[in-house]
C-alpha cells in the first residue's frame, strides 16, 4: 500500500486523466450504442429450439424481417444459448406479427419459444432520456447539498468530482466495447452515484475526523491518514459488494447481465476515485487556495 | 454475567433463525399457515419480467395530444377494462402514464400482439347502405354481442358468428334502415356491417327486419368470433389508439430470470458471509448472523408479511438487484464499524472498549454515507418508471433494514460476545502483534 498518497497525486490525476481523455474521446468519435429505450425502435427474441445458430440462420431471419415488414437496421444476433435476438427500427403491431408467425413456422417452434417481444416508439425514448438527465442532475444537487452541509463545500465538490469520474469512465468503457445502453444502465449509474458518493464520504469522515483531532496538521498530512486508513475498508466492501454483483453477473440471465455489468465497472472506478482522486484533491485544493494558505500561515505564526 | 451473555445471544439467534424459516419456506402448525415469502399467491408481488406477461402503453392516435380531453381518456380506460374482464384478464391493471399514456399490464399473456391488436382496436361498429352511407352505428343503439357458434343460412354449415343485441333505440333504427334497403329495390337492398371500416358482411335484405338481434358473421374462427364479441359489447373508444411502447416477456424466460437471479443471491450471500468470517473472524461471524436477518426481515417487507393490503411492492429484475446491491451496503457498514475496531484494538484498548468507541466512531460515517445512497434512491423512485421505481424502492427498503441490523443488531450481538469473555485481539480480526495489516 502506498504511505504517502498526496505525494503522488500527480499520477493519480494523470491515470484518471488518461482514462477520461480516452471515454471522452471515443463517446466523441464513436458514441454510444443506444438500444431501443434510447433509440425507439423493436425487438423480438425467439429460443430457437432445436435449431443451432448459425450465418444461415442469421440471413433466413434477416430475409423473413424484409419480407414481412418495411423494417430498417435490422440486426440478428445469438442470444444466450439457444436463441437469437432481433433489433429493427419501429415495427407496426402486425408486423412484428407477422414476422413471429413466419418464424414460428420457419423453425417449427410455439407460441412458447418466443422468449421478448419489446416496442418502443421514438416519442417514449426521447421522454425516457429527458428523465434520465433530470434524475441524474437532481440526485447530484441534493447529494452536493447534504455534503456542504455534513462536511463542507470543497468536500462536496470534491465528491462529485469523483462521481463525474466515474460516470464517465463507465460511459466510456460502454461506448469503447460497444455494449447496449438501455433503461438498466441509467438504474446502474445512478446506483454508482450512490454507491461512489458512499465510498467517498467514509473517506472524508475520516479527513472531518483528523481535521478536528488535529488541526494543525496540513492538508496532504489529513488526507494521506485519511487515505491509509480507509484501505482496508475501500477493498473489503468492494470485494463483498463485487462477489454479490459478480455471482448475479456470471449466473443471471441477459437482462440482468445488461444491469449488472455496468454496476461492476463503476464500482471498480467509485473504489479508486474515492482513495486517489477525491481526498488529493481535496488536499491539491486546500494546498492551493489563498484563504486555506492564510490559514495556515496564521497557524505557523501562532506556533512561531 | 457470562451466563446471561450467552442467553440472550442464543435467544436472538434462535429468533433470526425462525425468522429465516418463515420466510424460506411454508410453516404449517396447527390451524396456522404461513406461506413462503416466494410464494406465487400471498408472497412478494413479482413483476412481469419474472412471472412472465406484457406491458403495452398506449396513446391516442391523433395529431394534436393536447386536444384529447382528461374525460375522453378515462372513458378509453374504462373501455379498455371492460374489455380485459370479457377477454378473461381478470389480474390485469390499467393505470394512467403521464397525461395521455394508458399502461396495461398483463400476466400470463401468451400472445401480447393478438392482445395488442384487439385492445388498441376502435372498435367502431357501422351499418352502411350499398353506396357506402352510414346508416346507423353502434353507440346507444347496441346493448352487447354474443359469440356463437351453428348454422346462420338454411343450407350452410355451422360457422362461428356474433349476435349483436340491439337496444330498443336500435331496433327501431335497424328496421327503418331494412325498410329503406327493401325499397332500394334489386342489387341495392343490402346493410353491409363494418368494425372499424372493414366490412364484414354484406346480406342482402328481402325483409323489413324488427328484431331484438342481428347475426354478423365473416368467416371467423371461435377466437375472432369471441374477441370481436367483446369488442361490440366492451363498446367503441373515443378514438383510435397507438401502442407506444410494448415489453413482453415469456413465462419460461421469466421463471428462468427469477431463479437464477435467487440462486445468485443465494451463493453470493454465502461466498460474502465466508469472506466476512477469513477477515473479521468473530464480528464477520456476528455479520453474518445479522445478514441473515437482514436478508429474513427484506424479504418479509417485500412481501408486507402475507398481509395483502402491505404487500405494496413489486419485484422485478431490477429490483433484485437493488435488493443484492444493498446487501453489500449492510456489509459495508459491518466493514467500516470493523475496521473502526481493529484500530482501537491497535492503540491498545480493550476489546470491550474497542467495540464500543468502534461503533461509536464509525456510526457518522454509515449515517453519512447511506443517506446520500437514500436521496439517489429517492430520486430514482421519483422520476423512474416501472421496473426502476422498483429498483428505487428495494434500494431504499433495504438500506433502511440495514440499519437496524448492521448497525443495532451487530452491536448487540458482538457486545454479547465481548460478555463470553473472548478478550483475545486476533478473534477480532486483528493480525498477531496487533500490528497494522498494510
Amino acid at each position: 500500500m502506498i504511505k504517502s498518497p498526496t505525494s503522488k497525486s500527480k499520477i493519480f490525476f494523470i491515470i484518471s486523466a488518461v482514462l477520461i481523455l480516452v471515454s471522452v474521446a471515443s463517446l466523441c468519435i464513436q458514441g454510444l450504442n443506444l438500444g431501443i429505450d434510447f433509440t425507439g425502435g423493436s425487438t423480438l427474441s425467439f429460443d430457437l429450439g432445436k435449431t443451432e445458430y448459425s450465418n444461415s440462420v442469421e440471413s433466413r431471419i434477416t430475409a423473413i424481417i424484409k419480407e414481412n415488414s418495411d423494417a430498417k437496421d435490422i440486426v440478428v444476433q445469438k442470444m444466450g444459448d439457444a436463441g437469437v435476438s432481433i433489433k429493427t427500427s419501429e415495427l407496426k403491431n402486425e408486423e412484428s406479427q407477422a414476422i413471429v408467425e413466419a418464424i414460428k413456422a420457419e423453425y417449427n417452434l410455439s407460441q412458447e419459444n418466443v422468449s421478448q417481444v419489446e416496442k418502443v416508439s421514438g416519442s417514449v425514448s426521447g421522454e425516457l432520456i429527458k428523465n434520465a438527465l433530470k434524475a441524474i442532475i437532481i440526485a447530484v444537487a441534493l447529494m452536493l447539498l447534504y455534503i456542504t452541509w455534513r462536511f463542507d463545500f470543497k468536500s462536496g465538490t470534491c465528491a462529485v468530482i469523483a462521481l463525474a469520474h466515474d460516470v464517465i469512465i463507465m460511459l466510456g468503457f460502454y461506448s469503447i466495447f460497444r455494449f447496449t445502453v438501455n433503461t438498466s444502465f441509467v438504474a446502474a449509474v445512478l446506483t454508482i452515484l450512490g454507491y461512489s458518493i458512499n465510498a467517498t464520504i467514509v473517506v472524508f469522515d475520516r479527513v472531518r475526523e483528523k481535521k478536528r483531532n488535529a488541526p494543525k496538521a496540513t492538508p496532504n498530512e489529513v488526507a494521506d491518514d485519511a487515505i491509509t486508513n480507509s484501505y482496508w475498508r475501500a477493498i473489503n466492501s468492494s470485494v463483498t459488494t463485487l462477489l454479490t454483483i459478480g455471482v448475479l453477473y456470471i449466473m443471471g440471465v441477459d437482462s440482468i447481465k445488461e444491469f449488472a455489468l455496468p454496476i461492476i465497472i463503476g464500482i471498480i472506478a467509485g473504489t479508486y476515485s474515492s482513495l486517489f482522486i477525491a481526498s488529493p484533491f481535496w488536499a491539491f485544493w486546500n494546498n492551493h487556495s489563498k484563504k486555506s494558505k492564510a490559514n495556515y500561515a496564521n497557524k505557523k505564526k501562532k506556533r512561531a | 454475567m457470562k451466563a446471561k451473555n450467552v442467553i440472550s445471544f442464543l435467544l436472538v439467534v434462535v429468533l433470526i433463525a425462525a425468522f429465516a424459516y418463515i420466510a424460506a419456506d411454508d410453516v404449517k402448525i396447527g390451524k396456522f399457515h404461513v406461506p413462503s415469502t416466494f410464494d406465487k399467491e400471498k408472497g412478494i408481488r413479482q413483476g412481469l419480467d419474472l412471472v412472465g406477461g406484457s406491458v403495452i402503453v398506449f396513446e391516442p392516435d391523433v395529431d394534436d395530444l393536447s386536444e384529447v380531453s382528461s374525460s375522453q381518456m378515462d372513458a378509453a380506460e374504462e373501455v379498455i377494462r371492460r374489455r380485459l374482464d370479457i377477454m378473461g384478464h381478470t389480474e390485469a391493471t390499467v393505470s394512467r402514464q403521464g397525461d395521455t399514456g394508458i399502461r396495461i399490464e398483463i400476466p400470463n399473456v401468451d400472445n401480447p400482439q393478438e392482445a395488442v391488436k384487439v385492445i388498441g382496436s376502435t372498435a367502431k361498429l357501422e351499418f352502411l347502405d350499398a353506396d357506402g352511407n352510414l346508416v346507423m352505428d353502434a353507440r346507444g343503439n347496441v346493448e352487447s354481442a354474443k359469440a356463437q357458434y351453428g348454422q346462420i343460412s338454411e343450407y350452410g354449415s355451422n360457422e362461428h358468428y356474433v349476435q349483436i343485441t340491439f337496444t330498443s333505440a336500435g331496433r327501431e333504427k335497424f328496421s327503418q334502415a331494412t325498410a329503406a334497403a327493401v325499397n332500394a329495390g334489386a342489387g341495392k337492398n343490402i346493410i353491409s356491417i363494418a368494425l372499424d371500416g372493414e366490412i364484414q358482411m354484406s346480406p342482402t335484405v328481402k325483409d323489413v327486419i324488427n328484431e331484438d338481434t342481428c347475426i354478423l358473421s365473416g368467416g371467423y374462427s371461435q377466437k375472432e368470433a369471441k374477441d370481436v364479441a367483446a369488442l361490440i359489447t366492451s363498446g367503441q373508444l373515443p378514438f383510435s389508439l397507438k401502442e407506444i411502447e410494448v415489453r413482453s416477456i415469456g413465462p419460461t424466460l421469466g421463471e428462468k430470470a427469477l431463479n437464477t437471479s435467487l440462486t445468485a443471491a443465494l451463493i453470493g450471500i454465502i461466498l460474502v458471509m465466508l469472506f466476512m468470517i477469513a477477515i473479521y473472524r468473530l464480528p464477520g461471524l456476528v455479520a453474518s448472523v445479522s445478514l441473515v436477518a437482514y436478508v429474513s426481515v427484506v424479504t418479509l417487507v417485500l412481501a408486507g408479511f402475507f398481509v395483502d393490503e402491505w404487500r405494496v411492492v413489486t419485484l422485478t429484475l431490477p429490483g433484485i438487484a437493488g435488493v443484492i446491491l444493498s446487501i453489500g451496503m449492510a456489509v459495508d457498514a459491518n466493514v467500516v464499524i470493523f475496521e473502526r475496531i481493529k484500530d482501537e484494538l491497535r492503540a491498545g484498548k480493550s476489546v470491550g472498549a474497542s467495540v464500543n468507541s468502534g461503533f461509536k466512531r464509525a456510526l457518522t460515517a454509515i449515517i453519512d454515507s447511506n443517506i446520500t445512497t437514500v436521496i439517489a434512491a429517492a430520486v430514482l423512485y421519483y422520476f423512474g418508471t416501472g421496473p426502476i421505481k422498483s429498483f428505487a424502492m428495494t434500494l431504499f427498503i433495504g438500506i433502511v433494514i440495514s440499519m437496524l441490523t448492521a448497525v443495532t443488531l451487530t452491536k448487540f450481538l458482538l457486545k454479547q460476545i465481548v460478555g463470553f469473555g473472548i478478550k483475545n485481539p486476533a478473534l477480532y480480526g486483528l493480525s498477531k502483534g496487533g500490528k497494522k495489516n498494510d
